[in-house]
């Protein structure tokens, strides 16, 4: 596995921009739209002690509605965005031994697609934007429903449910830099909020890496 | 028949549409070999934003596919790891590949790409020694939520490209109806790119 890992990795390195390379007269002119990615960590505290922070991925696809007007292209956008992680919670068995067990009963899954407004004033190499997110949660356990009725809730004494909608809105930041100018950045966004999806309903953290770019 | 659409409308609002085939391996299982091809359609409006679906597909190698770990665990310990095979799987990916550059007369493009879909799992109930169990039964294929990021590069020209990819798939899956467990799985795959219309 570590060799199969190391040639694809070195394969990754060669393809990847290098010195000796030229450059590609490249047309990033953008048409009003725009698309971003990442990937990183999320965290529903209201989860309980017993669940990870778990691994994200996240789209985001919408409209930069001051384009049209000069110097004013990426300043403010507007999408959508969809984002899905899974949460690694201990073994249900465990969990009932925790005095102040909240939360799913074992491993979940979530995923939120929602409207996401942002700004960003500060542009040039360097970066910086605010943003605002609200939408709507679905979480799920893949338990088998007959066999979580009459094994997991009689064990745990209670019934935190395998699946659930709600609800939930953040705000946060994101610093990026440019690797063209105007063009695609490379960007770190942080957020916090809050969701209302019972028994996840709590604050929420989530920071990501990935990539923005008009196009 | 699925990509004519696609190629019309791309062709009624500019970009390519690339078709992709390779093969794919998951690297960080332990227990078992998965090994399979890999189908995509995309979607590009500019050179460097692609919106594309894909099918991965991994054969059932029966014994074949244990790895050296599970043949000890099963036939000699006769424990059984919770051995739950990836079969198949469909992504929504979108990939956006910022650095672009010319090596010689060729076009290296690397990026990244995130995407949500849908993990079609198989257990094994044989290894499991669980045949007949109905709670096994239960949940011995089962379809999984599923998110997707990693990093891929490309080379090549205007219609034919090469391309690597290192992706991480996280998954929960479930054996005998009430063991949960998260996957992470590390795929490394090669593939070949044809691009179709105007860049």
């Amino acid at each position: 596995m570590a060799r199969q890992t190391m040639i694809l990795c070195s394969l990754l390195v060669l393809l990847a921009p290098r010195a000796w390379a030229r450059e590609v007269s490249t047309d990033f002119a953008p048409h009003g739209l725009y698309a971003a990615i990442g990937f990183g960590a999320q965290v529903y505290g209201g989860a309980g002690d017993a669940t990870k922070a778990g691994p994200t991925a996240r789209m985001e696809l919408g409209i930069e509605p001051l384009h049209k007007r000069e110097g004013m292209g990426d300043l403010l956008r507007v999408g959508l965005v969809f984002q899905g992680s899974r949460h690694n919670v201990m073994h249900y068995e465990v969990q009932a031994e925790v005095p102040s067990m909240d939360g799913p009963a074992g491993d979940f899954w979530a995923g939120r697609p929602g409207l996401v407004v942002s700004i960003r004033p500060l542009r040039s190499s360097f970066q910086l934007g605010a943003r605002a997110e609200l939408g709507a949660l679905r979480w799920a356990s893949p338990f088998d429903e007959d066999a979580y009725r009459l094994d997991v809730v009689e064990y745990l004494g209670w019934d935190p449910g395998m699946a659930g909608w709600g609800m939930w809105s953040a705000v946060g930041a994101d610093i990026g830099v440019a690797v063209h100018d105007p063009g695609p950045a490379l960007q770190l966004s942080l957020d916090t909020g809050f969701c209302l999806a019972s028994p996840l309903s709590g604050y929420t953290l989530g920071a990501r890496l990935g990539v923005v770019t008009p196009f | 028949m699925f990509a004519i659409p696609i190629i019309l409308v791309s062709s009624a609002l500019g970009g390519q549409v690339g078709l992709s085939g390779g093969a794919e391996l998951v690297a960080n299982d332990p227990f078992l070999r998965t090994i399979g091809d890999h189908w995509s359609l995309e979607y590009a409006p500019r050179p460097h934003v692609r919106f594309g679906a894909s099918l991965s597909h991994y054969p059932d190698l029966g014994e074949l596919g244990w790895k050296p770990l599970t043949e000890q665990l099963v036939n000699e310990a006769h424990v059984s790891p919770d051995l739950s095979r990836m079969r198949t799987q469909v992504q929504l990916v979108t990939r956006i590949m910022p650095f672009i550059n010319a090596v010689g007369k060729l076009e290296a493009q690397t990026g990244f790409h995130a995407g949500m879909g849908l993990v079609r799992t198989i257990d094994d109930l044989e290894a499991l020694q669980q045949q007949g169990d109905p709670y096994a039964m239960a949940t011995e294929k089962q379809l999984h939520p599923s998110t997707v990021f990693g990093l891929s590069s490309e080379l090549g020209g205007d219609v034919v490209r090469g391309r690597v990819r290192i992706e991480w798939l996280s998954y929960v899956e479930v054996v005998s109806s009430t063991t949960l467990e998260m996957k992470n799985a590390l795929l490394l795959a090669g593939e070949v790119t044809v691009w179709l219309g105007r860049r």
